[in-house]
C-alpha cells in the first residue's frame, strides 16, 4: 500500500502473502526463545501481555475498525473468566473450557448488543457501561460465585497429561491460543465484512444507503468481539487463578480502550504494540515508584500530543513523509 | 412517614453533591464538547486540598468553608492552566480520539495525589457545627446533609442566572452552539473555554471539598462519583444545567431508596434504570439531538 492508500484502508495489511509467510518464523522464534530462556517472572510477564493481546484486539474489533466505543467489554471478559473458574474444579478438559469462555461471552454480548446497538456514539459508550456495570453488580453480591473475593485458586486440568500449570508450558498454551484468536481478528478484519466495518466507521449513513445492513453488521461485530473477550477472559482466568468481580468492573473495560489508542486504534497492530508497552510500563514503575500512575500519565499525554493516532498512527505519518521519498528517490510528494 | 422522610433528605443531599460535580461535567461537555476523564481528578485533588488547608482538623464552619474555598479556587487554576497546555490541542479530534489525552490527565492528577501526600489514606471531620442530627419534622437528619442541600440548590440558582441573565453566559452559550459563528461575531471563544474550563474545575473542586469529611481520602478517590456524574450527564441530557439537576435527583433518590430498602439489589437496579431511561430517550431527559452523534 503505498501513499495514495485512501484513509479507510489504513488497517489493511500489504497483499502480499509470501512475505508474510515469510515473516512467519519470527514470531514463532519468540515464542520458543522465551519458552527456553525465560524466567519464572518472564514468563509471567509475556503471558500476560499475550492474554491483554488478545483482550485489546477484541474491543478494537469494535473501537478502531467499526467506530464504536463500548465501555462495557469487561463484562463479556469477566464472563469468561467466570466461565473458566466454575468448571476448572470439574476436571474439564481446558480447551472444552476456553470454547464455553468464548460461548458464554458471545451469547451474553448477542443479548446486551440487541439492546444497545439501538443507540449509537457515546448513548452507546454509557449504555454498555450500564449493563456492564450491572452484571459486575451481580457477580459481586451473588455469594454462589464467591460475592466479592470472587473465584480463587483456580488450576486448569491437563491437557492430555500435559501440564498447564507448568508457567512454561502455560505461556506456549496461551500464545498459541492468542494467536489463533488474532489470526482470526486479522482474516476478519481483511474480509468483505472487515472493509464494510471500516465503511460503517467512517460514514455510517453512507454504508447504509449502499446497502450495508449497518445494525446488522454492528451487531455481528460486537458478538465476534465479546465472543473474542470471553476467551481472553478464559486465559486470564488460567494465567492469574483467580476469576474477581474486578474483572468485570468498568475500569477493566477502559484498559484495552486506552491500549488500542496508545498503539493506534486505526492500526490492526496497534493494540498489540499498546499492549507490550503497557504492561511492561505498568510493571516496570510499579516497581520503581508508588507515585507509578503519574509517570504513565505523562508518558501518555506526551504520545496523543506529539501523534493524537497513537504510536503507529506516527509511525505511519513519518513514513508517508519520509520513507516513501526515499523509496521514489523523492520524485511522489508526501501527503 | 419517617421512613420515607430520611431516605428522602439524604437522597437529596447525596444528589446534591453529584449534581454539583456533574454540573461542572455538563458545562465542559456542553462548551468544549470534550468527554473529561480528568473530572474525578480535580474531585480528589478538592477533597486532599480542603484536607490540608483545613489541617486535617476539625474547625469551626467558617474556617472550613474558607478552606474549601481556597481548594476550589487552586482547583480552578489549575484547570485553567491544564485548559491552555492540554486540552486546547484536543478539541478538534472527535470525542473518542481525545480519550486518551483526559484519560491522561486523570493518571496524572491521580498520581500527584500519591506524589505529595503518599498512600497513607487520610480523613478529614466535618466541620464543628455540623456533627450532629437536627429534628426535622420529627425526623433526625445529619445537619451536614441539610447544609449540602442548600449548597446545591445555591450552585444550581447561581448558574441558571449567569447562564441566562447575563452577558458572559449569553456568550457562553453562543460558543457552545457555534463556536465558529461565536468567533465571527467577535467572542473571545478561547477565553469562553478556559474560563468554562475553570469554573467546571471549580465545581469538580467544590465537590471534593464537601465531599471530603464524607469520604476516606485516598488516590482511589479519583474514581470515586466520576460513573455516577457521567450518569447524571447523560440521562440528564448532555449540556443541560437543569438536567444534570434533575436527573442528579432521580439517581440520588432511587439509591437512598433501594439502599434503605434492598441493599443488595440497589446498584444492580440504579444501573438497568438509568440504562432504562437513555434506551426511552437517548438524548436524556433535556438534551438536544444535536449531541448525540458526532
Amino acid at each position: 500500500m503505498g501513499s495514495q492508500g485512501i484513509h479507510s484502508d489504513l488497517v489493511s495489511v500489504p497483499q502480499n502473502r509470501p512475505l508474510l509467510v515469510a515473516l512467519l518464523p519470527i514470531p514463532v522464534a519468540f515464542v520458543v526463545g522465551v519458552a527456553l530462556v525465560g524466567n519464572t517472572s518472564q514468563l509471567y510477564f509475556w503471558t500476560t501481555v499475550a492474554e491483554t493481546v488478545l483482550f485489546a484486539l477484541s474491543v478494537n474489533l469494535l473501537f478502531g475498525q467499526t467506530g464504536m466505543l463500548s465501555f462495557g467489554q469487561a463484562a463479556y471478559f469477566g464472563i469468561g473468566a467466570y466461565t473458566v473458574g466454575l468448571l476448572a474444579s470439574h476436571q474439564v478438559n481446558p480447551l472444552a473450557m476456553l470454547a464455553l469462555s468464548s460461548l458464554t461471552g458471545g451469547v451474553a454480548a448477542a443479548l446486551i448488543g440487541a439492546v444497545t446497538l439501538r443507540t449509537t456514539a457515546l448513548v452507546f459508550a454509557m449504555l454498555t457501561l450500564a449493563f456492564g456495570q450491572a452484571l459486575y453488580s451481580v457477580t459481586f453480591h451473588l455469594q454462589a460465585v464467591g460475592g466479592e473475593n470472587g473465584i480463587v485458586g483456580i488450576v486448569p486440568a491437563g491437557l492430555g497429561g500435559i501440564d498447564l500449570g507448568q508457567p512454561r508450558i502455560l505461556w506456549v498454551f496461551t500464545a498459541v491460543v492468542v494467536s489463533i484468536g488474532a489470526f482470526f481478528l486479522w482474516m476478519v478484519s481483511r474480509s468483505p465484512f472487515g472493509r464494510a466495518l471500516r465503511m460503517i466507521r467512517d460514514d455510517a449513513t453512507r454504508a447504509e444507503m449502499l446497502g450495508i445492513p449497518v445494525f446488522r453488521y454492528r451487531l455481528f461485530a460486537f458478538v465476534l468481539s465479546g465472543a473474542i473477550a470471553g476467551l481472553a477472559g478464559g486465559l486470564y482466568a488460567f494465567v492469574q487463578g483467580v476469576a474477581s468481580p474486578d474483572s468485570l468492573f468498568w475500569t477493566t473495560s477502559g484498559e484495552p480502550v486506552i491500549i488500542s489508542l496508545l498503539g493506534g486504534a486505526r492500526f490492526f497492530y496497534g493494540p498489540v504494540l499498546g499492549s507490550v508497552i503497557y504492561v511492561a510500563a505498568t510493571d516496570t514503575l510499579s516497581q520503581m515508584t508508588p507515585a507509578w500512575i503519574f509517570w504513565i500519565g505523562l508518558g501518555f499525554l506526551i504520545v496523543v500530543l506529539l501523534s493524537p493516532d497513537g504510536i503507529l498512527g506516527g509511525v505511519h505519518r513519518l513514513w508517508l513523509r519520509y520513507g516513501t521519498r526515499a523509496l521514489d528517490g523523492g520524485r511522489r510528494r508526501a501527503r | 412517614m419517617t421512613a420515607i422522610l430520611l431516605p428522602v433528605v439524604n437522597g437529596v443531599a447525596f444528589a446534591m453533591l453529584l449534581f454539583i460535580v456533574a454540573s461542572g461535567l455538563t458545562l465542559i461537555f456542553g462548551v468544549m464538547r470534550v468527554v473529561n476523564f480528568a473530572h474525578g481528578g480535580f474531585f480528589a485533588l478538592g477533597a486532599f486540598l480542603t484536607f490540608t488547608l483545613a489541617a486535617g482538623a476539625r474547625l469551626p464552619m467558617t474556617e472550613f468553608a474558607l478552606a474549601a474555598v481556597g481548594a476550589s479556587l487552586i482547583c480552578a487554576a489549575l484547570g485553567m492552566v491544564i485548559e491552555v497546555v492540554v486540552f486546547r490541542r484536543i478539541y478538534h479530534l472527535s470525542h473518542t480520539d481525545s480519550l486518551l489525552a483526559t484519560y491522561a490527565a486523570l493518571l496524572i492528577l491521580q498520581g500527584s495525589l500519591t506524589l505529595i501526600w503518599g498512600n497513607k489514606p487520610r480523613s478529614q471531620p466535618l466541620p464543628a457545627d455540623f456533627g450532629h442530627a437536627v429534628t426535622l419534622m420529627g425526623v433526625q437528619v445529619a445537619s451536614y446533609n441539610v447544609l449540602l442541600i442548600a449548597l446545591g440548590l445555591l450552585v444550581a440558582v447561581f448558574l441558571w442566572a449567569v447562564l441566562i441573565h447575563t452577558t458572559m453566559g449569553r456568550m457562553v452559550r453562543a460558543v457552545a452552539s457555534d463556536r465558529t459563528m461565536s468567533a465571527a461575531l467577535g467572542i473571545n471563544v478561547d477565553l469562553v473555554f478556559t474560563g468554562m474550563f475553570g469554573l467546571g474545575v471549580f465545581l469538580a473542586g467544590m465537590g471534593g471539598a464537601l465531599a471530603s469529611p464524607l469520604f476516606q481520602l485516598d488516590s482511589t478517590l479519583a474514581s470515586t462519583l466520576v460513573l455516577e456524574s457521567f450518569a447524571v450527564v447523560l440521562v440528564g441530557g448532555v449540556g443541560s444545567v437543569l438536567g444534570a439537576l434533575i436527573a442528579a435527583l432521580l439517581l440520588g433518590l432511587l439509591n437512598s431508596f433501594l439502599v434503605a430498602f434492598d441493599p443488595v439489589l440497589a446498584d444492580f437496579s440504579l444501573y438497568i434504570a438509568m440504562a432504562a431511561v437513555l434506551l426511552l430517550r437517548p438524548t436524556g431527559l433535556l438534551g438536544s439531538a444535536a449531541m448525540e452523534s458526532r
